[in-house]
């Protein structure tokens, strides 16, 4: 199996300026103001994407996922980050058929405030699809942070002080974390990004890199196998690195609350049994008691709280609420 | 974008699909969903879970004391029984948050703020599965062809030929209004060879996202917990 570092030292990790080209002539994306910058960049990020072979999608409602993108690759990793393969070609190099790989894009742009570019990262935002993408425009540098999701939490898993306090923190859950930890630097003449310290380097992410980064196939072909690896990256950071925020525990009980939600996520995902071949957690089985307990309270004595249940819970496709 | 592309996408919106569409190619749309990797039921983001037990939101105050439950529409905050303040508690009785004298419930409590309260930080988007439980979500991706058809003497051979970029496995979604008005619309999977469009046998778009968006529902077939005791 071939990792993004394989690839980069395969590839050779570019630095210079082509990409992304400024591709509106007649303004500067910088020029703009919060609150009517989100479409010019939106649409200066899909510009440069098509430039380099992908098909960009827009959503037709806002939904969350600010743009699509697919490409055709050679499946061996032979096609270059701004190829792609027409309908009925075959891979020049290896002869493959070629695939379809989708990713998809969250674009957040921000301007640099002293050489910090700081964003806003929600847990909502943490998906297990390794196809899912965080762009990361610095539009006053004209730079591009292509970073696949796989890599930026396997960033804080490997590095745990950033991950307990990006993490970890209360911040984080209630969604109004800002991250002020990625750094723009300029070295003759050249752009360099780090987390927190030029020990941890982001140029892999940076440009082209950042656009070879996210045109591996590996994801798409192995997706079942990354899915699987990023949920269980995603449960350990959110709760592996529970720190206490403001809140006056003594060091002990903190250290006594990691114990108690370690075991809380061993028991939720200790595997019961499986039902059409699907594993079934324990939290399902708990879920189903607290739902039936809950309708056997209300059923005879509350129809109006079971309705006001049901018109809250009909917004989630899946989820019953069946008195 | 052609008028009926926008009504297909619509339909699909309807049913909670995300649907993209492409500036520079013709009939042609992306639908996309974010499922459950091992059962297929949509995962909400939206949807808040209890941070400790995993237990949803049900969107309801319960008095601390006598564990009444009242509707977050509900104008008074306190319990008309106890006159207690009403707290957006876990439902869970055996959740941590709930177990006195225990850990969990410590912090809870010096927080002051409740599981559900708006920034208590005690409360996550979904991490398990709504229907099997499971922590893995992906998005569910199709790219999709509206062969509006005149009649159904339409040439599918004229459809395939106009459209360059379709490709092996995209989906090709007919659609004719028969002579009553009624509006029929049949799938295919393209691929090389095909010669014909598909047969038209659904009525609706609610029953294509049905097709394409199998769910495995396991409601019914859940295990049992066997204690009617908490664990902890």
């Amino acid at each position: 199996m071939k990792f993004l570092a394989d690839y980069l030292r395969g590839e050779g990790v570019v630095m210079c300026k082509a990409f992304p080209l400024k591709v509106f002539e007649d303004i500067d994306p910088s020029e703009f103001q919060k609150h009517n910058k989100k479409q010019v960049s939106e649409n200066f990020v899909a510009e440069n994407f098509k430039d380099a072979g992908w098909e960009v999608y827009f959503p037709i409602s806002d939904t969350g996922i600010d743009i699509v993108v697919a490409k055709h690759v050679c499946p061996n990793g032979h096609t270059q980050w701004n190829q792609t393969l027409g309908t009925g070609s075959e891979c020049p190099m290896c002869g493959a058929e070629p695939v379809r790989i989708f990713r998809f894009i969250q674009i957040k742009t921000r301007e640099l405030k002293e050489n910090v570019f700081g964003f806003t990262l929600r847990p909502k935002d943490i998906i297990t699809d390794p196809r899912y993408v965080l762009l990361l425009f610095s539009d006053h540098t004209n730079d591009f942070l292509a970073i696949p999701i796989y890599e930026y939490m396997s960033f804080f898993i490997e590095n745990k002080k950033f991950g307990r306090s990006h993490f970890g923190s209360p911040s984080f859950r209630v969604g109004n974390n800002k991250v002020n930890n990625l750094y723009w630097k300029e070295e003759c003449g050249t752009t360099h990004w780090y987390w927190s310290s030029k020990k941890y380097s982001f140029d892999k992410f940076l440009n082209e890199s950042g656009m070879c980064a996210i045109c591996l196939p590996e994801w798409d072909l192995n997706l079942r196998d990354y899915v699987k690896r990023l949920s269980e990256m995603r449960i350990k950071l959110f709760y592996e690195f529970f720190k206490k925020g403001k809140q006056e525990l003594s060091e002990e009980e903190e250290k006594k609350i990691l114990n108690s939600l370690t075991e809380i996520v061993k028991e939720n995902k200790e595997q019961i049994t499986t039902v059409n071949n699907i594993p079934i957690y324990k939290i399902a089985a708990k879920r189903k008691k607290v739902r039936e307990q809950l309708m056997t309270e209300l059923k005879n004595s509350n129809d109006t709280l079971i309705q006001s249940i049901k018109g809250y819970l009909s917004t989630f496709k899946g989820v019953h609420f069946d008195a | 974008m052609h008028r009926h592309i926008k009504s297909i996408a619509y339909a699909f919106i309807k049913n909670d699909i995300e649907v993209y569409y492409p500036e520079d190619e013709e009939d042609c749309l992306i639908i996309a969903k974010l499922v459950c990797a091992d059962c297929g039921t949509f995962w909400h983001t939206n949807l808040n879970e209890c941070y400790f037990c995993g237990e949803i939101d049900y969107f309801l105050y319960v008095c601390p004391k006598c564990k009444k439950k009242y509707s977050i529409t509900n104008q008074s905050k306190k319990c008309t029984n106890c006159k207690e303040t009403l707290e957006r508690s876990c439902l869970n009785p055996c959740c941590p948050s709930n177990l006195s004298n225990g850990i969990i419930n410590t912090l809870v409590k010096t927080t002051g703020k409740a599981i559900f309260q708006s920034m208590s930080g005690f409360y996550v988007p979904l991490t398990y599965c709504v229907n099997c439980g499971s922590t893995r979500n992906e998005y569910k991706t199709y790219k999709l062809y509206v062969w509006n058809m005149d009649t159904t003497e339409s040439s599918f051979d004229s459809f395939v030929q106009t459209h360059t970029q379709l490709r092996k496995g995209d989906i090709i979604l007919c659609r004719l209004r028969g002579q009553n008005g009624e509006l029929r619309y049949g799938l295919l999977t393209y691929k090389r060879g095909v010669e014909q469009g598909p047969e038209l046998k659904y009525n609706s778009i609610d029953k294509i996202v049905h097709e394409l968006f199998p769910t495995k529902d396991l409601y019914e077939d859940t295990p049992e917990v066997n204690s009617n005791r908490c664990s902890r």
